[in-house]
């Protein structure tokens, strides 16, 4: 009768398998001299073998009682065959024990329990490259729901028959190269088959084969030099290599044979990926959510907010209560202008614009949140490409749709020097938190009921990046391949409540903090401009400071449909925080309310001058601050001038290009419209067809 | 005016100190709260405390 053992951890369904190979023909008994169950029984179709059910263990090492027991029984007895059943769902840890059995050269097979559990974990074990890389018979099964277990039982006739052989796992070259000199140590004193069983067990300083190796004192030094050396070279104790030289290679064979199904299924986020990235559909969908989220901001929800602040907090409430309360303490006429018109009403105007603004960043933060901004980039990286640009490029200014500050400053992560400089240029195109008040301004003044104002003011700064990018790459300056571009795509989420109040609270603040400070300084200064002259009487507006300065430079900006002084000084303002452009205007306008301000605009100016006016306002030279953080990131004065003329430069001729078209096309044009037309038409058109492309040339010049 | 002059020393020292802290003190950042504007360092770190407390 031939005897085959079971080995194998707890839990891994051996006295299961025991149970279903035996049936009824079993023996129970204790193990001689402890109360450890002993079993053993007649395999059912095939009583010529016995099975033997030994303890469950984790590994070969001998400190609790049931190793002991089955270490001894597996290395001391006389055994045909040794069955280990692994559990399929733990195979990281049933596999430690099948590697310290391979160790002992005992014929083996390898039986993976729990297949249906497996199943259901959506996982799969490559059998035949398990065996191809043990070298091992190995079988699948599930003894609980009885699936193959004719294929075990052949496999074990089989294994008796003709005992498996197969080569010992092999580990780290050092510790191989430490186990070898212990094998010529002790060869002679153990049996060939089971040198390596015992290099390893020495190594380990297993105290029971020490004890039963009896070595001599010269061994024993030369063994303790040999593990010395290895666990120097390691930094590490002698067991604790060998346990990672084990885990190591069940690695190896994880990694290998191991396969997840779910890692070739497509998530949800992968899913919604192919569509929102997808090569056609991705830009419409951007146009659409953008469209979508400066219609919900700007058009509708925030602008009931905006009315509502404009008409009655800042528009009746406040300048009442104020007003009065100035006049019960007699306070001068000019204080009470400089309060009431000056800093309420400036301030005031730009306040009012916080419903929109929070609007805005409430609809950005979900999309920021739940994943979706991340794709953006992913976009415009296939897109800049075709221009020799690169996707990181537009990290940067993603971050500057909320300030250009930090947005110049997450420059720093493109390589490129050349490509780095020419993004701090671009980056404050893309509208910020600041010029989203412009925006609102001009969409809700002059284009009242037009959906499409908001977001074109987005695009047109995405547009003057890309053409801005295709021309200033044909430039020697900015020449040059484009920057490869890996980014993780975080899984889409739902937004969390948490992260988008304090997306919206912190810029909502900062917004709040902006206007209280630095408009407030503006709107100080500026009333004092507009209601003094230079020899500082206290005059009317047509007579100030501000008109006169105004006037100086309006006639730069005539060709642009804004030439008086009032849109002049808003921009001039505009340069300290773009949301001056908006307080300027309603102090240099002198508006008792929201509603004739934008009478009084209206009056002033076209609805394409007010176009004009956004558009120069967004692509011209940003505030002081985003000057002055391009200067540090620049580090020459130079460069930061270079960009400074190139973004006023640029925002002169889209405005220029953008106000005579229209007048052309509306019919209301002169000789001087169709040249000024011409020129910017032919100017962008040079830039971005005809001029030559220097790093085509030099690629040429190369071959 | 009393009145007067102490709104007018409110409000220019209120405008004397802007112009001080914004524009004439070097400070080493050059936005006074990162986190506001949109910094990704900044809200990095937002991030990480939040998954402290929330998780």
């Amino acid at each position: 009768m031939s005897l085959i053992a079971l080995a194998g951890n707890q839990n891994s369904g051996k006295t299961t398998l025991f149970n279903e190979l035996t049936g009824s023909s079993q023996y129970v008994g204790n193990w001689p001299g402890v109360t450890v169950e002993k079993k053993i029984g007649r395999l059912k179709v095939n009583k010529q073998l016995a099975i033997l059910d030994l303890p469950g263990i984790y590994s070969l090492s001998p400190y609790t009682l049931e190793e002991r027991i089955s270490r001894k029984y597996l290395l001391e007895e006389t055994l045909d065959l040794i069955v280990d059943v692994a559990d399929s769902t733990n195979l990281e840890r049933s596999l430690y024990l099948t590697l310290q059995l391979l160790e002992t050269g005992l014929p083996l097979v390898l039986a993976l329990n729990m297949q249906d559990l497996l199943k259901k974990q959506g996982r799969k074990i490559n059998r035949k490259k398990m065996e191809y890389m043990l070298s091992l018979p190995v079988v699948s099964l599930s003894a609980a729901k009885k699936e193959n277990l004719a294929g075990l039982t052949k496999t074990m006739e089989q294994g008796v028959a003709d005992p498996p052989s197969y080569p010992y796992p092999e580990y780290d070259d050092r510790l191989e190269s430490a186990l070898s000199m212990i094998s010529t140590q002790l060869s002679g004193q153990v049996a060939p088959s089971k040198l390596r069983y015992y290099a390893l067990k020495v190594f380990e300083r297993d105290e029971k084969v020490q004890k039963e190796l009896q070595l001599s004192s010269h061994q024993q030094k030369e063994i303790s030099e040999i593990i010395a050396t290895a666990e120097q070279l390691f930094d590490d104790s002698s067991d604790s290599i060998v346990v990672n030289a084990r885990y190591d290679y069940v690695a190896q064979i994880m990694s290998m044979c191991v396969v997840d199904e779910n890692d070739f299924q497509m998530s949800a986020s992968d899913q919604i990926d192919r569509i929102v990235t997808n090569k056609w559909l991705a830009l419409p969908i951007f146009a659409l959510v953008m469209w979508l989220v400066y219609y919900v901001s700007i058009q509708t929800v925030g602008t009931m907010g905006t009315d509502w602040v404009n008409d009655n907090l800042f528009g009746q409430w406040i300048p009442n209560a104020v007003s009065q309360v100035l006049q019960s303490w007699h306070v001068a006429g000019w204080m009470q202008g400089l309060i009431i018109d000056g800093i309420i009403g400036g301030v005031g105007s730009v306040l009012g614009f916080v419903p929109q603004i929070m609007m805005l960043f409430l609809c950005l933060g979900i999309l920021e949140d739940c994943g979706y901004m991340a794709r953006i980039a992913f976009v415009m990286d296939r897109i800049f490409h075709r221009f020799n640009l690169s996707g990181k490029s537009f990290i940067p200014m993603l971050i500057s749709t909320g300030c250009g500050v930090p947005g110049i400053m997450a420059t720093r992560t493109i390589e490129s020097e050349k490509d780095r400089k020419m993004t701090i240029m671009l980056t404050t195109f893309m509208p910020c938190s600041a010029k989203l008040t412009v925006i609102a301004l001009i969409s809700g003044t002059f284009f009242p009921h037009q959906s499409w104002v908001a977001p074109s003011a987005y695009f047109l700064g995405m547009l003057a990046v890309v053409g801005s990018g295709i021309f200033l790459k044909k430039t020697q300056m900015f020449a040059g391949p484009p920057q490869p571009f890996v980014m993780e795509l975080p899984a889409y989420h739902l937004p969390r409540a948490r992260n988008i109040f304090h997306y919206v609270w912190s810029r909502s603040k900062r917004f709040v903090q902006k206007a209280g400070t630095i408009i407030f300084a503006s709107c100080v200064v500026i009333w004092f401009l507009s209601n003094f002259n230079w020899k500082l009487q206290m005059v009317s507006q047509n007579q100030s400071l501000l008109k006169d300065v105004g006037n100086l430079l309006a006639p730069v900006f005539a060709p642009l449909g804004f030439g008086d002084w009032r849109a002049t000084v808003a921009v001039l303002a505009g340069l300290v925080a773009k949301e001056n452009c908006v307080g300027t205007l309603r102090l240099a306008f002198g508006s008792n309310s929201a509603q004739s301000f934008a009478q009084a605009l209206n009056a002033a100016y076209t609805p394409m001058a007010g176009y004009a006016f956004l558009a120069f306002n967004l692509l011209c030279a940003p505030c002081f601050a985003a000057i002055g953080t391009m200067y540090k990131e620049y580090g020459d004065k130079m460069w930061t001038l270079r960009a400074l003329g190139y973004q006023t430069g640029l925002a002169y001729l889209t405005a220029l290009c953008l106000y005579q078209c229209w007048l052309i096309l509306t019919g209301s044009f002169s000789w001087g419209n169709i040249l000024f037309a011409l020129g910017g038409i032919s100017l962008i058109a040079y830039g971005l067809v005809f001029k030559k492309d220097h790093s085509l040339e030099k690629k040429q010049a190369v071959v | 005016m009393a009145a007067t002059i102490i709104l007018g020393i409110f409000i220019f020292g209120a405008f004397a100190w802007v112009v001080y802290h914004k524009f004439i003190k070097h400070d080493a950042s050059d936005c006074h709260s990162c986190e506001d504007v949109g910094c990704p360092l900044a809200h990095a770190k937002m991030e990480q405390k939040t998954s402290r407390h929330g998780s």
